[in-house]
């Protein structure tokens, strides 16, 4: 499934004196199967931008594509783009809300009305993709839970309604750092082992050099760049003119490069500047 | 005990439990011994819910301890006679910045703290735009806080602390919900505050190179202090904070994997330039090749 946006600009408050134009003229394609990262400072737009993909709101200007379809267009029911492309916001925790998990994660499938012996296999499916043992947690409150396996009942959620994309608004924030590389390897599983298209909003570069393949940079409404994350985190100028920071051993590789070492400045996680650094030492460390 | 004057948080060993259904009791706080003298900068870490939330809390006499002892500047929590001036002792800033503003300028928003302490009218004043100016944000004194950034809001809340005059900041991963340039913002004023007006800071926090600004690290689990030692030591044992569900920067753990490997960066770097400086440093012939001035 793919989502295409067209010279899409949104403007909050309209002719008022709180008139903002938080999205300008973006034009991006997301391809069936990609992995890509949305970065930016808060109010650089990536909220609002991801609130098109499924048609929540409305752009001001520009269209938006979902397999081809103008989700704008007549006779397109907005309810199925949005069982398509599944949105998981910040904090979901904060909307669970029935008496227990399994309630919860069948709430949105029993709401567009599928028979019951489908939406416990839905159930079933959708907490074994995020990890979540089935028999243990079903009928357990969701409120007793922890943090991680709050943030994943929500996630199973949304992935109960069989969407082919799914659109993650800082799954990982608020967590510590165990629960926050299990929620990222449970993201990185949905991608890989079940082929769903992820389109990940994060604060942390790290995640994203992580998990992403692509990544696009917003800064003050306008899209500043778009491309494989290896090249854009290589760009000094382009990220700290959106504010962002490139992970902490890929500024270590920039450093070494203007110290004049032959090394690579495209690194993007500690295995790889290992094998970098390695590698430029020669003979002298003894690998294994 | 002379030494107490110079102490401005002495918890001794601290239980807090809570029993969610009667029967079971749960110890959110085990037996924490903890002193933290004037003019410290100290960081807490721990997984969720290792009982950082639950200590810090104990710091401005939200919580009162089940048993043992929290000690505000020589004050016993537990008196009553003592809540206010523990609680203008110590000021708390927390994660969500929308949850602490309460008025609709940024000043008024400042000034709340002071007021409701009975300060005169033309002293709240002075104290609201000295405050604003700490923070940096006094050009915004009269807009609307809902219309700030995340890490201006939080400033403004730190703000209507420092309004308070504490001798020490608590602040309950205070970065949390902000963008990269808000939690550099952010953390920019906390250290500012702590170098140049001497401010006792407690930061809580899940970012390990927040942690490693830090004079001290404490890091909790299971209702304890399990490490209190200066970030260098606490970081170099990567395997030991891994297991407690952390994390140590990315240059520390690169150098614990090169060392694995033969190559001697000493294990404790903490930030990007010590890790250049080492490996520029290394007296083999190769490195020094590769490494130009």
């Amino acid at each position: 499934m793919s989502i295409r946006v067209e010279n899409l600009s949104h403007t909050y408050n309209p002719g008022t004196p709180f008139e903002r134009c938080a999205v300008d003229n973006v034009t991006l394609e997301i391809k069936d199967g990609e992995f890509v990262a949305i970065v930016g400072e808060t109010g650089s737009g990536k909220s609002t931008l991801i609130q098109h993909f499924n048609g929540l709101l409305k752009p001001t200007q520009g269209r938006v594509f979902v397999d081809e379809v103008d989700i704008w267009g007549k006779g397109v029911h907005l309810k199925s783009i949005r069982q398509k492309v599944g949105l998981v916001f910040q904090y979901p925790e904060h909307q669970l809300f029935e008496e227990t998990v399994f309630k919860d994660i069948a709430f949105g499938p029993r709401n567009i009305g599928i028979p019951d012996d489908e939406v416990e296999r839905r159930v079933q499916q959708a907490m074994k993709m995020v990890g979540l043992d089935y028999e243990a947690l079903c009928d357990r409150s969701p409120f007793e839970l922890s943090g991680g396996e709050k943030r994943r009942v929500a996630m199973a959620g949304v992935i109960a309604m069989k969407p082919s994309v799914i659109v993650l608004d800082e799954p990982a924030s608020g967590l510590d750092p165990r629960g926050r590389d299990m929620v990222l390897a449970e993201i990185q599983e949905l991608h890989q082992k079940f082929g769903f298209t992820v389109v990940l909003v994060s604060h942390s570069m790290e995640d994203v050099a992580k998990l992403a393949r692509r990544v696009v940079v917003l800064h003050k409404a306008k899209l500043i760049a778009d491309g494989p994350v290896r090249d854009v985190f290589s760009m000094e100028d382009i990220l700290s003119m959106a504010g962002l920071e490139a992970p902490q051993v890929t500024r270590l590789m920039q450093e070494l490069a203007r110290r004049n070492m032959k090394v690579r400045t495209d690194i993007l996680t500690v295995e790889e500047a290992k094998r970098e650094i390695l590698r430029v030492l020669g003979g002298e460390g003894r690998v294994p | 005990m002379n030494r107490v004057s110079d102490k401005i948080i002495e918890a001794e060993n601290l239980v807090y439990s809570y029993s969610l259904d009667r029967e079971e009791e749960t110890r959110a706080l085990d037996g924490v011994n903890l002193s933290i003298a004037r003019g410290e900068f100290v960081v807490i870490i721990g997984r969720n819910g290792s009982g950082k939330s639950t200590l810090a809390k104990h710091f401005n006499a939200l919580f009162l301890p089940t048993s043992g002892t929290v000690r505000i500047n020589g004050m016993d929590t537990q008196d009553p006679r003592h809540l206010w001036r523990v609680r203008q002792t110590v000021g708390m800033v927390f994660q969500n910045p929308d949850n602490q503003i309460v008025s609709t300028t940024v000043e008024e928003d400042v000034a709340f703290g002071p007021e409701n302490l009975g300060i005169p009218p033309d002293e709240i004043r002075r104290r609201v735009d000295l405050a604003l100016e700490w923070v940096g944000m006094s050009e915004h004194m009269r807009h609307a806080p809902h219309l700030l950034s995340g890490g201006q809001k939080q400033r403004v809340a730190i703000a209507g602390v420092l309004a308070m005059r504490p001798m020490c900041i608590v602040l309950d991963e205070p970065t949390a919900m902000l963008d990269p340039s808000g939690r550099r913002e952010v953390l920019d004023t906390v250290k500012r505050l702590n170098k140049e007006d001497g401010i006792t800071v407690v930061l809580i926090t899940h970012f390990m190179n927040e942690a490693a600004l830090g004079d001290r690290v404490v890091v909790m689990d299971a209702g304890k202090v399990v490490i209190d030692d200066v970030p260098r030591k606490v970081f170099s044992q990567v395997e030991v904070i891994r297991r407690l569900h952390l994390d140590v920067p990315q240059v520390t753990r690169l150098a614990h994997e090169l060392g694995k490997c033969g190559v001697p960066i000493p294990r404790d770097v903490l930030t990007v330039d010590e890790f250049a400086d080492a490996l520029c440093g290394l007296g083999s012939t190769s490195a020094v090749a590769s490494c130009g001035e």
